[in-house]
């Protein structure tokens, strides 16, 4: 054989295995290391969260079936989204997963929750089907999901991805500076209800993260275990400088604010009650708006110092990761 | 006052009638005995008579008056249960227990006060337990328990008292204790009617006995007259004899000989028609 | 044991009484005694948050709590002996089931307070009222009830599976299990009227029927035969029992023991006579109920729920209780 054919021949062998073995592989939140196809067409999300990173990859048109992380049906959704996501009823799905209709789906990978789901991937894996596990629950665990999303998504995901770390990084970093020249006494005190208003956030969960970011203090920081029962008692003791609502859950600032039994707080004094705003995500939870979460809590603790436009991030924000226009009303919703 | 059943009959099942018509007058001064084989409704016929059942067919009189027609609380004045032993939830005392007896001459929202409490005064003096006030219920003997049940229904105010087999469960002492206590009550004026599966007690405590076959009560009376070997065996399916004591008792004994074949000590019951009796000895006839 | 024995009647009027004031004093914001008793008098000098805080924080509550004890007790204290089984719970006829299940229905439609309030309360007398059906239907022995109660609640309880199945699980499936787990934290005067008035009737209809309790303790045949309409009594009893049940239920949430323990332990005092028992189980539950609540508020924090404070105390009592029982019947020694 001569050395040209030779040569040809190793660079076509060679070619050819390297060919073979393209597509991704990553390291998925659970330490799993999944092959995933080059191209992925079809994404079945069963985490609530992963769902929307998904979409602020630009890859929401590719998923078959989705959780939404605090939607059971589309009626329980947004106008906003509503209009943003047609598709929203065919998609939406919720429960304990049946690994059956994700394989008679033919999704090219599954996004599960590396806290619940093991067991659903473990039998994923089984049927040849590649699934990632995720785990986004705090700001960092959240940059690395979407991070590794993109690994798998293509050139846009990534970019994209990178955009929304800078952004985030960003955002963050600005608020901090902003507020580190609060001293310890002068930040506002935060009480952060949830679907009732005798329910709080405890230490632990991601709301307090938020509000730390922010500059504020939780009273409830030295609670733990997810959400707890306060009596009126107990809040009355913390008397805190702002009640925060969650946005979902029926507790409405009116609510307290003209509930003779609250009257007593600082806070409804001042009238310092907020619901956050909602369009798509909760900002509260730990979802890409988380971003913006942030934001409005600081511009809202202290307007004076944050040096951020709120609204220019939001209009920002949503047009990048959702390719969404907001129209005044929209706006107005996170006018503060 | 009398209590009374005309043609009485009674079914659980439709179509299976437990009591095809009887007719029976319980009165007041004396001690009914009403016997039957296991089965044959004695216990129904009790319920009937104080209300608790509904006759499919007939109908129940007190004094004169359909039992029907009258509210709970005013049979429960004119007749009283004394049922069988059956373990109580609670330990009441032995004077709470009869002072229940009390129930129907309360209010509606009452309970019971002064002249309740000297009613069942009394009502334990006449069956002579008044020492046995403040102990537990469960805690006394069973002869005491029936006597604390009849006081119960003295305390109501019945003159008539149905009684559910009082003997079982009771020891010959106390089996004589109740029903001696009955006598006298009954010599005082009050009704008895006994369900039992005793003979012998019907023939020394009783003034009259019905004996309930087929759903009837056909063969009834004096004792002496209604309690015969053939009635007997008609009724329990065996034979018995009957005997007399030198005092002029009568007892009811089942027909039993030994075998001198087999010495191995049974006991045969003689068969109702065939060879007659070997030598057995007998005492009287 | 003697079983009249009573114990003098300053102990049953006075406990709740004082455990009622008692409660008053204490909770997570520190108040002076002198505050809140002049608070309490209607006197010049407390700030108003004090005034607030006593009057409609703390009052309500408390008197939600003595409702909520008492109602359990008595009605506990009345089914041991309609049913004469000395192991019966208020929560025998499925009564807790349906509430728990109507409120867990109005936490995932609506989540308004008054709602979950008024469904609790419509679907606990919905339970009573197909276990009362099935009595009807069956004839409404001892048996065909407490029967017609476990199949009542276990679908009732399967419902309530299914709801929080379909709750998110970000914010109302918490609600939905914190509601089960037991608790007044959210009372307001608002509510009161209605508890009140629901105690009020329920605890004096116990109250002026209590003879009859005792009688109905023995035989249906016997009973009757004391001249009482046995079957008409006893539907009596589970209907008006249910409906103080259900105000308790839906006002705080499910809670159990109390109507096991307190009537027991009323009756160690008394003896079984319900005429004593009565006021002692209603008195008793009332107090106990108070001082758990009060616990349930103070000691942490964070609210413990109620449920689960009834079930630690009440679970050990249940025990001491069986052992006295079983040492009296010399059947352990």
């Amino acid at each position: 054989m001569s050395r040209i054919t030779f040569a040809v021949l190793a660079v076509v062998l060679f070619a050819w295995a390297s060919a073979a073995q393209s597509g991704t592989t990553l390291v998925d939140q659970a330490g799993y290391e999944v092959s995933l196809p080059d191209a992925i067409e079809s994404i079945a999300s069963v985490y609530g969260i992963g769902t929307y990173l998904v979409y602020s990859l630009g890859a929401g048109d590719r998923l078959t079936t989705a959780y939404y992380i605090g939607l059971k049906s589309a009626a329980q959704a947004t106008a906003t989204m509503q209009r943003w996501e047609p598709r929203l009823s065919d998609l939406l799905s919720f429960g304990d997963p049946n690994v059956e209709e994700l394989v008679a789906g033919g999704a090219d990978v599954v996004l599960a929750d590396a806290s619940q789901h093991e067991a659903v991937a473990e039998q994923l894996r089984e049927l040849g089907i590649p699934v990632v596990l995720l785990s986004a629950e705090s700001p960092d665990a959240m940059k690395e999901a979407i991070q590794l999303l993109a690994t798998a998504l293509g050139e846009e995901a990534q970019r994209r991805a990178d955009a929304y770390v800078d952004a985030y990084d960003r955002v963050t970093a600005a608020v901090t500076s902003d507020v580190s020249s609060l001293v310890d006494g002068t930040r506002v005190r935060v009480l952060f209800l949830g679907t009732s208003a005798s329910t709080a956030i405890s230490g632990d969960m991601y709301q307090t993260n938020l509000i730390e970011a922010a500059g504020g203090v939780s009273v409830t920081e030295e609670l733990s275990g997810g959400w707890s029962e306060v009596n009126l008692e107990q809040i009355l003791r913390w008397d805190p400088d702002v009640i925060l609502i969650p946005p979902y859950g029926p507790v409405q600032p009116s609510d307290l604010l003209e509930n003779a039994d609250w009257q007593s707080l600082q806070a409804v004094q001042a009238g310092r009650v907020v619901r956050m705003p909602r369009l798509i995500a909760p900002m509260d939870t730990p979802v890409p708006e988380s971003m913006l979460g942030v934001l409005w809590m600081a511009t809202l603790f202290y307007p004076d110092i944050v040096t951020l436009d709120l609204i220019d991030e939001v209009v920002a924000f949503y047009a990048t990761y959702y390719g969404l226009t907001l129209s005044d009303e929209e706006i107005a919703a996170f006018a503060l | 006052m009398n209590l009374s059943a005309h043609e009485v009959a009674f079914s659980y099942v439709p179509g299976v009638e437990i009591l095809t018509s009887v007719t029976l007058t319980l009165s007041t001064d004396a001690v009914t005995f009403i016997l039957g084989a296991n089965g044959t409704g004695k216990t129904t016929l009790l319920e009937c008579l104080f209300g608790l059942r509904r006759p499919t067919r007939g109908r129940v009189d007190v004094a004169g008056r359909d039992l029907h027609q009258l509210a709970p609380k005013e049979r429960a004045r004119k007749i009283g249960l004394v049922p069988q032993w059956h373990e109580p939830v609670f330990e009441f005392s032995v004077r709470q227990a009869v002072l229940m007896g009390r129930t129907p001459h309360l209010g509606p929202f009452s309970s019971p006060g002064r002249a309740d409490q000297r009613a069942v005064d009394e009502a334990m003096d006449a069956v002579g337990i008044a020492s046995l006030g403040r102990r537990p219920y469960t805690r006394i003997s069973g002869g005491e328990r029936q006597l604390a049940l009849i006081a119960r229904g003295l305390a109501q105010g019945a003159r008539c008292l149905l009684m559910d087999e009082p003997a079982a469960h009771l020891d010959p002492h106390h089996q004589h204790e109740i029903l001696e206590a009955v006598r006298l009550l009954a010599d005082d004026g009050f009704g008895f009617a006994i369900t039992s599966h005793l003979p012998n007690h019907a023939l020394l405590y009783g003034d009259r006995v019905a004996f309930l076959t087929d759903g009837r009560a056909d063969l009834q009376g004096d004792p002496r007259e209604v309690v015969t070997e053939a009635s007997l065996e008609r009724v329990y399916g065996m034979r018995f004899e009957i005997v007399e004591s030198p005092t002029g008792a009568r007892a009811v004994l089942p027909r039993v000989h030994r075998r001198r074949s087999s010495d191995d000590g049974a006991l045969n019951p003689i068969p109702p028609q065939s060879e007659p009796p070997p030598s057995v000895a007998t005492r009287g006839s | 044991m003697n079983p009249e024995k009573r114990p003098p009647v300053w102990l049953i009027v006075l406990l709740p009484a004082g455990v009622f004031l008692a409660a008053l004093f204490l909770g997570r914001y520190g108040i002076r005694i002198g505050d809140t008793v002049r608070v309490l008098l209607g006197l010049d000098g407390p700030s108003d948050v004090f005034r607030s805080l006593i009057l409609r924080v703390r009052l309500p509550r408390v008197l939600a709590a003595a409702c909520v004890g008492a109602n359990l007790a008595v009605v506990g204290a009345g089914f041991q002996g309609l049913f004469r089984n000395p192991l019966v719970d208020s929560r025998i006829l499925g009564v807790s089931s349906g509430a728990a299940f109507g409120a867990a229905l109005a936490l995932l439609l609506t989540h308004e307070g008054i709602a979950v309030q008024m469904s609790a309360f419509a679907f606990a007398m919905a339970a009573i009222g197909l276990v009362m059906l099935i009595g009807f239907r069956f004839g409404s022995s001892t048996l065909v009830l407490v029967i017609g109660g476990i199949l009542v609640g276990a679908l009732f309880n399967s419902l309530l599976g299914l709801i929080k199945y379909v709750a998110d699980p970000l914010s109302t499936l918490p609600t939905i299990t914190y509601w089960l787990l037991g608790g007044l934290n959210a009372t307001q005067w608002a509510d009161l009227p209605a508890l009140l008035a629901t105690s009020v009737v329920g605890l004096s209809f116990f109250f002026v029927l209590r003879w009859r309790l005792n009688v109905l303790t023995v035989s249906d045949a016997e009973a009757t035969a004391l001249g009482l309409r046995v079957r008409f009594l006893r539907g009596a009893f589970v209907v008006v029992g249910a409906l103080m049940v259900a105000a308790s239920v839906s006002m705080a949430g499910t809670i159990g023991w109390i109507g096991l323990v307190v009537p027991h332990v009323a009756r160690a005092l008394t003896g079984p006579d319900y005429r004593i028992v009565v006021p002692a189980s209603a008195a008793l539950g009332a107090g106990t109920v108070i001082v758990l609540d009060t616990v349930a508020r103070t000691a942490l924090p964070t609210e413990i729920p109620l449920g689960i404070l009834t079930g630690l105390i009440g679970v050990p009592a249940f025990f001491l209780l069986l052992v006295r029982f079983l040492r009296a019947r010399g059947e352990i020694r």
